[in-house]
């Protein structure tokens, strides 16, 4: 308990007359990198911003650093937002920006300037400390951001989707560039994404959120092997649900509920399979989609090299055994 | 930037606390321009600490009636017979004779002993003979609607004092037996209306004649001979069969002023002989001293002499201007 | 932390009640009371026997039909000629779009009856243009401009700010990126403006429609210098009346255009409503400037431009240049023979011809200032609570608006021509006062509209990113919210201080002899035949216009190249 630096006890998140998250719990580690995932709109950013003093909690208690900041107000729970565009303030250079939290509080001119700098050597953006925000590339802003978000020695930053707007290419080296700086300066991240990629890059634990309740909490490797639950099953990865009947004579055994295969765990060629038709073939570079007709049921397989199969030939197919994800009660 | 608005609601309520500027001696007054300048210049000279406000005849009236409850001015200068009259019945002056009075004659002077005028403006019909020979100049204002006149005269905006003065002296050659304009005048003023060229400010009034277009001018006198001297041309003055309307400028000192001695001694000057002269003397005005006229000059003595006066009732008048002012705007113009 | 927050709240709701106050007591008091007189005049309601009146007038008819549609011709060529202004500035590359801006800017600062009279001074009978084409064409007759057309014109070429100001910005929102896509489906230019471009400025479009029929149907400048016997508006009826002691019929039709203007703003409203819904805060790809590559159509293009930069320009021109002239030759000359400074010397020189406009300059920019200082703190709490009282609040604000400024002034009067309590049972009427406070509800409703739009449009985000590092609202909004708002704020201050410099009926109402204003010194020198004083007017003039025209470039710098948000319509 005593390495958690933050601690959702219980928490009701929302808005007056409408709770939009109920009783969330949730500890995170000193120095993790803690992803909030989720569909938009499932209240990723109510909680993120009832963390940060923006709103008042509902119900239940916020604990950071073993100390009860539910009721305090924004600037003195130690914790730094990052927003999504940054939210830099476009009047002020990026010196100003990173001292706005300092200056509020009155600090002097000299500690100011030290602290200015040091985090900003910190993110690399000493020579850029004149300029303003419109001047700077996204990849300064967003260093920019994280220095201000840091310079008032916070040790947890919360991330409101600050990489919602960028293309493909820049995401991913943004990415980098965040899990860089929390490496190296060792705070706490929780980061809001309805982006799976996202959260299974940069996390170390990642919280699943879904219609106002935690799905599965665990790092990405365990929601991706063990989903707890389809929606994880089918928001995480790509997955194949099979019907009753099909599930039936591809598990070889009658199934209660509803059960997943991901696309890479459908094996085609296989020794004792069940025919199937090639519907189409996609060409992925890496990798190819293989979209079957399995007895009147549409099935996809991944396959991985050559060769690839006709569209129109049969092949054989089969499903590596314990792959399924069998969800006795299908969960709402 | 609250700091701001609490200073501006404090010095507002400073303001309004103490809103007199006391000082100098405040003067409404038609006169405007160099005139303006040259009264403030002689009052200054004669020791009188004065502050004029200038505006058109219509709206200082105006002023002066909404500021009944808080009277600005000290003593209100030139304005005619029929506003005076008017601001009498209000209440706004107090009796005062000044010491020229004595040798005023008996019509420039009220009942009550408040306004006294000091000038006497005709409002003339003139021609320029360069343009319209004289043989051919209209006899009368009555002329004016015939179809040689058409686009030779410019009719300007009732708003101001002199086309308010000669329109009245036109409709009240019609008046019926009840006092009300009739059919025939209505008749002649859209007529009047329809054939004249129309100016509503200064500079396309002067802009007509500078064309060429206009030959005929409705002008108070010195008016008249001021565009002449601007255009460079002769102006005759015409001697109208039924006479021409003659105006009267008073002046009155009011009952609220914080600056009785003042205003006295500004009225004593102002009205006295020599100041009337020098003004006659300067911009041709005639002067109703009949002291301050013989000492004015030989044009300004003739120019006294120029028209018989339209007999006119100007007190009687009055209340119906309006109407007739209304009349004319919405319907006929 | 309590001690301040405290103090703040108190500070808070003192401006609140200020505010309150002040449009109790110098908005909605005045007004009714303006109503009250006219409509009662005679102690009883006689509206029945004033509308028969006004609708058995020839001229009041006459007025309304004009009036109508003068206001339609004009909505159509302002609209024709600011989408070409925006597509010469920000669309199409055109040669030297620098110069253009100053062209095309001119509007901002040159307007009213000072823009009339210049329009006058240009084309009308007495205009060195008018002496050209009588020459060369005989037949045509001297006031060839003086009637509907010279209106017309005015209007077409002075009524151009607000597309120059909102347009622009709203051009430079549309992402490029959707325009290459168009283009790469084949789309041609027209279709691309027609159907990618103009879609996302319609609402824009929309908003600056209304100002502008708002502007139009209130028009009173060009039709009394410009309209001629033959072409009269209503708002020139209205202060017929007024003169004519007829307030109770000036008051009705005043009402009537009253009730249009409302419904205008409303309409406005609601498409601000909209266009902030549509307008998201997503990045895009700043519009690049599209060569024209037909050879015949971008000398045309070009020609239109510099043609439309000169009928901005030359009246502007004309009056700088005899502002120069020695006074005799003015309107004897068409371009003065000779320049002198003894014009400036005599107005900056701190005789007689200084003091209208010291006052002037004094009055406009206190006015500017409280005016600025009330829409700033009412304007944030109007767009953040939305209730009945900060829409009545708002509404208030517009009421100026849509009643003519001399019944506005009417009030003024009426209100305080004795003891009010309201106000410490002072008479204000009289007063140095009345006129400044005049002002200031005179510049209300611009600086309101802008400054919403302002406020409107700034990023939420700001102020929770300030709200999180701990700061305080009063100190958010200084260093955050404010100079975010700055440009809008300067260039409203700049447009308004411009128009109060120009400001006739309100200052003709309630000046008194401390505080003779410019507008009256000019009109005075308009009227007078004096020459000396039309070359006052001149300089006067002139250098309201550097003044104004360097306050809006100042604006115009702040805002450039960040947050187009501030400049959302
Ligand atoms: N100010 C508000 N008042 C009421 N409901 C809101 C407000 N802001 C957001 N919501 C609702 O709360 C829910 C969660 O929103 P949010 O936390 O922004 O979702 P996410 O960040 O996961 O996309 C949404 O259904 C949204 O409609
Ligand atoms: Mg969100």
């Amino acid at each position: 308990m005593a390495d958690n630096v933050l601690s959702l006890k219980n928490l009701d998140v929302g808005f007056p007359g409408m709770t939009i998250v109920h009783d969330l719990n949730l500890d995170v580690a000193d120095g993790a990198f803690v992803s909030l995932l989720g569909p938009s709109g499932s209240g990723k950013s109510t909680v993120l911003r009832t963390v940060a003093g923006l709103l008042p909690a509902l119900g239940g208690r916020i604990v950071l650093e073993g100390g009860d900041i539910t009721t305090l107000p924004p600037e003195r729970r130690n914790v730094g937002i990052v927003f999504q565009n940054y939210a830099l303030f476009p009047t002020m250079t990026a010196f100003e920006n990173i001292a706005f939290a300092l200056r509020v509080a009155k600090k002097p001119q000299a500690e100011i300037e030290r602290r200015v700098h040091e985090v900003a050597a910190m993110a690399g953006i000493t020579d850029q400390l004149d300029k303003k925000p419109a001047n700077m590339s996204g990849g300064q802003q967003q260093r920019v951001a994280i220095a201000r978000a840091l310079v008032t020695g916070s040790r947890v930053l919360l991330f409101d989707e600050p990489l919602s707007n960028l293309d493909a290419k820049v995401r991913a080296s943004m990415r980098q560039e965040i899990k860089r700086l929390q490496t190296e300066l060792g705070f706490t991240a929780i980061f809001v994404t309805h982006d799976q990629e996202d959260a299974l890059t940069m996390s170390d634990v990642i919280v699943v959120l879904n219609h106002g309740r935690i799905e599965q909490i665990g790092d990405g490797r365990t929601l991706y092997r063990k989903p707890a639950t389809p929606f994880i099953c089918e928001f995480i990865g790509v997955s194949n649900e099979l019907a009753p009947p099909l599930a039936a004579r591809l598990l070889g055994r009658d199934i209660k509920g509803r059960s997943f295969v991901r696309l890479e765990d459908v094996v085609l060629g296989a020794a004792e399979g069940i025919p199937a038709r090639v519907n189409h073939v996609e060409f992925l570079g890496a990798y190819s989609r293989i979209d079957l007709d399995v007895e009147g049921h549409a099935l996809s397989a991944m396959l991985i090299g050559d060769p690839l199969p006709e569209p129109g030939s049969s092949v054989s197919l089969a499903v590596r055994p314990g792959a399924a994800h069998i969800f006795a009660e299908a969960t709402p | 930037m609250k700091l701001s608005l609490a200073l501006a609601s404090a010095a507002i309520a400073l303001a309004s606390a103490f809103p007199a500027f006391a000082g100098a001696l405040t003067i409404y007054s038609p006169q405007g321009g160099e005139r303006a300048v040259w009264i403030a210049e002689q009052a200054k000279a004669a020791g009188h600490d004065i502050k004029l406000l200038n505006a058109g005849g219509g709206e200082l009236f105006d002023r002066l009636l909404a500021e009944k409850n808080n009277p600005q001015a000290d003593v209100v200068l030139g304005m005619v017979d029929t506003s005076m009259a008017l601001l009498k019945k209000e209440g706004l002056f107090q009796p005062y004779s000044p010491s020229w009075a004595t040798d005023l004659p008996a019509r420039y002077k009220d009942a009550e002993g408040m306004v006294h005028k000091f000038w006497q403006t005709p409002i003339v019909l003139a021609y320029y003979p360069d343009r319209l020979p004289d043989a051919e100049a209209p006899k009368s204002w009555l002329d004016l609607t015939k179809d040689e006149y058409q686009g030779k005269y410019v009719l300007g905006a009732t708003a101001w004092q002199t086309p308010r003065m000669y329109l009245a002296g036109i409709l009240v050659r019609f008046l019926d037996a009840n006092g009300e304009v009739s059919d025939e005048g209505w008749e002649f003023l859209s007529k009047l209306y329809a054939h004249a060229i129309i100016a509503n400010d200064a500079d396309s009034y002067t802009e007509a004649f500078k064309s060429g277009r206009a030959s005929l001018d409705l002008n108070w006198l010195g008016g008249s001979f001021k565009l002449a001297k601007d255009l460079g041309a002769k102006v005759k003055v015409i001697d109208t069969e039924g006479g021409t309307p003659i105006l009267s400028e008073g002046v009155a000192i009011m009952a609220a002023t914080d600056q009785l001695d003042e205003a006295k001694a500004f009225v004593n000057w102002w009205g006295s002989a020599d100041v009337m002269a020098a003004y006659a003397a300067k911009f041709g005005q005639v002067p109703v001293l009949p002291e301050a006229l013989a000492k004015s000059p030989p044009a300004v003595q003739e120019n006294a002499r120029l028209v018989k006066a339209q007999p006119i009732d100007w007190d009687a008048i009055a209340p119906k201007l309006d109407g007739w002012l209304q009349k004319i705007e919405l319907e006929i113009r | 932390m309590t001690r301040t927050a405290g103090f703040d709240r108190l500070l808070y709701w003192f401006g609140l009640i200020v505010i309150a106050w002040a449009v109790l007591t110098f908005l909605l008091v005045p007004i009714s009371a303006a109503l009250h007189a006219a409509l009662f005049r005679h102690g009883g309601l006689e509206i029945v026997d004033a509308v028969a009146e006004l609708v058995s007038s020839r001229r009041v008819r006459a007025a309304l039909w004009n009036t109508a549609w003068m206001t339609a011709a004009t909505i159509v060529t302002v609209t024709i000629v600011g989408m070409f202004q925006v597509a010469v500035l920000e669309y199409f590359r055109v040669r030297g779009s620098g110069f253009l801006k100053v062209a095309f800017s001119t509007p901002l600062v040159f307007g009213g009856v000072v823009a009339a009279a210049g329009y006058n001074f240009t084309y009308g009978p007495g205009s060195a243009i008018t002496a050209a084409l009588t020459a060369l064409f005989p037949s045509i007759p001297r006031d060839w401009f003086i009637g509907w057309f010279g209106v017309l014109f005015a209007h077409t070429f002075l009524m151009t700010s607000f597309h120059f100001l909102f347009l622009r910005a709203a051009m430079r929102r549309v992402d490029y990126s959707t325009i290459e896509a168009a283009r790469s489906m084949g789309a041609s230019e027209l279709t691309i403006l027609r159907r990618v471009v103009l879609p996302v400025i319609m609402p824009t479009l929309l908003a600056v429609t209304l100002l502008t029929l708002h502007t139009v149907v209130g028009s009173f400048a060009a039709p009394q210098v410009l309209g001629g016997r033959d072409f009269h508006m209503l708002s020139q009826m209205v202060l017929t009346l007024n003169s004519l002691r007829r307030p109770d019929m000036a008051a009705l039709l005043a009402l009537l255009m009253g009730m249009v203007l409302m419904g205008l703003i409303l309409l406005s409203q609601y498409f601000e409503a909209k266009g902030a819904y549509t307008a998201g805060a997503k990045t895009t790809t700043r519009i690049q400037l599209r060569q024209i590559r037909n050879p015949l159509l971008r000398t045309m293009v070009h020609a239109l431009a510099y043609l439309l930069a000169a009928i901005y320009l030359v009246p502007v021109a004309l009056i700088v240049l005899f502002s120069f002239a020695p006074a005799s030759s003015i309107g004897i000359e068409m371009l003065p023979s000779t320049l002198t400074l003894t014009n400036y010397a005599r107005v900056l020189g701190g005789g007689t011809a200084f003091v209208p406009f010291f006052n002037s300059m004094l009055m406009g920019s206190a006015a500017v200032v409280v005016g600025l200082a009330i829409t700033l703190f009412a304007v944030p709490i109007m767009v953040r609570k939305r209730n009945w009282l900060t829409q009545a609040l708002s509404i208030s604000f517009f009421l100026p608006w849509i009643i003519p400024s001399i019944l506005l002034a009417v009030g003024l009067i009426v209100a305080f021509d004795a003891p009010n309590p309201l106000v410490g049972n002072a008479v204000l009427l009289g007063s140095y006062w009345l006129l400044p406070i005049g002002y200031v509800i005179f510049s209300l409703p611009l600086m309101v509209r802008f400054m919403r739009s302002a406020f409107i449009g700034i990023d939420p985000a700001f102020e929770e990113a300030a709200r999180a590092m701990g700061a305080s609202g009063p100190y958010r909004f200084r260093r955050v919210v404010l100079p975010l708002v700055a440009p809008t704020a300067i260039l409203v201050a700049g447009m308004k201080f411009n128009t109060l410099m120009a400001e006739y009926p309100l200052s003709a109402f309630l000046y008194n002899v401390n505080n003779r204003p410019l507008p009256i010194a000019i009109v005075e020198g308009a009227v007078s035949a004096d020459p000396d004083q039309a070359a006052i007017s001149l300089v006067y003039v002139t250098l309201i216009m550097a003044f104004s025209l360097t306050v809006i470039l100042i604006a115009e710098r702040l805002s450039l190249g960040r947050t187009p948000e501030t400049s959302n319509l």
